[in-house]
């Protein structure tokens, strides 16, 4: 029984070191950028085939999807690895290997978010919320096109990063939310560090939304499985 | 004895059903938590750079007056151009001062409007997590005259609101 007890604890105590040996595996700043481009494998040593790797960025929990409710509305922040990027793009249950090679190098130098902002009950349209006349309607979809990215920054590290490629994702059916999709230009410290979302709403009243990404969870970015 | 362990059981069960149905309450001191809330201190840098602005604009309008009614004083014969100038300049400046004044008054609710929704936005985030049924606010009006110090949640709920804020969980 005794014996029993002590290879329990020993197996226990080997098994607590060998988790903490994995997160504080130590990488070099070079790498650690890698880790987001998808190039190398992470702390998380899981490979995922695209529909469980898209899951898995698309999973709250994960911490690559932030969400903040603010009384009607919920805005909401996608980071997306370039390997995400890519799964997006090709839509296959396959990819193969050079073609995220490719991909990578054709996204490298910038990171890029998906921005929501929706109604927390699912219905109407947001574009038409509280909105009181023709004029302003018009005024909110031209903002929204063309002078919100003006409105948006990347803190990233202690870099404040402006905007630089921003498209509103205009349904022109009755949607309750609103897609942007945004790029940033990557930080001028090598290494990966928490990110923040800054977000100056003009539009609903609800000011300064902040979204924000922890360093931990940007590098526990499982890799995709390739062909 | 039955009857003894009967009674004794009974009374546990009442006791526990009793605490865990007490309606968890707690109260926050609202101007502290205003007060410290960061996008409050961040809006108001904001502000006071816009009114600092607006002010230099004013100033040197007003200076500009000045110069004009001096040079308007020293004319023995004042010149009608001269004077005309200046009661238009005159007429531009009060224009803009109240112009600057309202946006001044409006941009303040607008400020203050969005650290409102924000605050109750996290307080309410904050009671749901922690099983609060009622959060009171102490605003020093007389609307909540007495709370014990146990359940006063102002600390937790400043810390709370500005993780929140930032965008932290």
């Amino acid at each position: 029984m005794k014996h029993l007890l002590t290879i329990a604890l020993m197996f226990i105590l080997l098994t607590a070191c060998s988790d903490k040996d994995k997160h504080q595996r130590v990488l070099t700043k070079e790498q650690e950028a890698e880790v987001t481009a998808g190039n190398i494998q992470s702390f998380n040593e899981d490979e995922l085939t695209p529909t469980d790797y898209v899951a898995w960025i698309r999973d709250a929990k994960n911490g690559l999807l932030q969400e903040k409710k603010m009384e009607e509305l919920v805005f909401s922040a996608q980071y997306k690895p370039y390997a995400y990027v890519t799964c997006m793009e090709e839509k296959k249950k396959e990819i193969q290997g050079a073609v995220l090679k490719e991909k990578i190098s054709e996204l490298e130098g910038m990171q890029y978010i998906d921005f929501k902002i929706a109604l927390t009950d699912g219905q109407g349209e947001l574009l038409k919320h509280h909105v009181s006349g023709p004029g302003e309607y018009n005024a909110r979809i031209n903002y929204f096109a063309f002078g919100m990215q003006h409105d948006i920054s990347l803190v990233d590290g202690t870099d404040t990063i402006p905007c630089s490629l921003f498209h509103f994702e205009r349904a022109y059916d009755v949607t309750p939310y609103s897609t942007f999709l945004l790029g940033f230009n990557k930080g001028t410290k090598k290494g990966v560090y928490d990110k923040t979302l800054i977000f100056q709403d003009k539009t609903f009243h609800k000011g300064t939304i902040k979204l924000s990404f922890r360093r931990e969870d940007l590098l526990n970015t499982p890799k995709l499985k390739t062909t | 004895m039955a009857l003894l362990v009967i009674g004794v059981a009974g009374s546990l069960i009442f006791s526990f059903w009793e605490h865990s149905h007490k309606s968890k309450t707690g109260y926050i001191i609202i101007g502290e938590v205003y007060s410290s809330f960061d996008l409050k201190k961040e809006s108001e840098k904001k502000f006071t750079e816009v009114k600092n602005y607006r002010k230099k604009i004013l100033d040197s309008m007003a200076f500009t007056l000045r110069i004009m009614a001096k040079k308007i004083d020293g004319e023995k014969a004042k010149n009608k151009e001269d004077v005309d100038s200046y009661n238009q300049k005159r007429e531009e400046f009060y224009q803009r001062q109240k112009t600057f004044d309202e946006d001044n008054k409006q941009l303040t609710a607008k400020y203050d409007q969005e650290i409102l929704t924000q605050l109750n936005q996290y307080v309410k985030d904050y009671s749901k997590e922690n099983g609060y049924e009622y959060v009171f606010g102490n605003g020093g009006d007389g609307s909540l005259m007495y709370g014990d110090d146990a359940h006063n949640l102002t600390k937790e709920i400043i810390d709370y609101v500005n993780k929140k804020y930032k965008g932290g969980k």
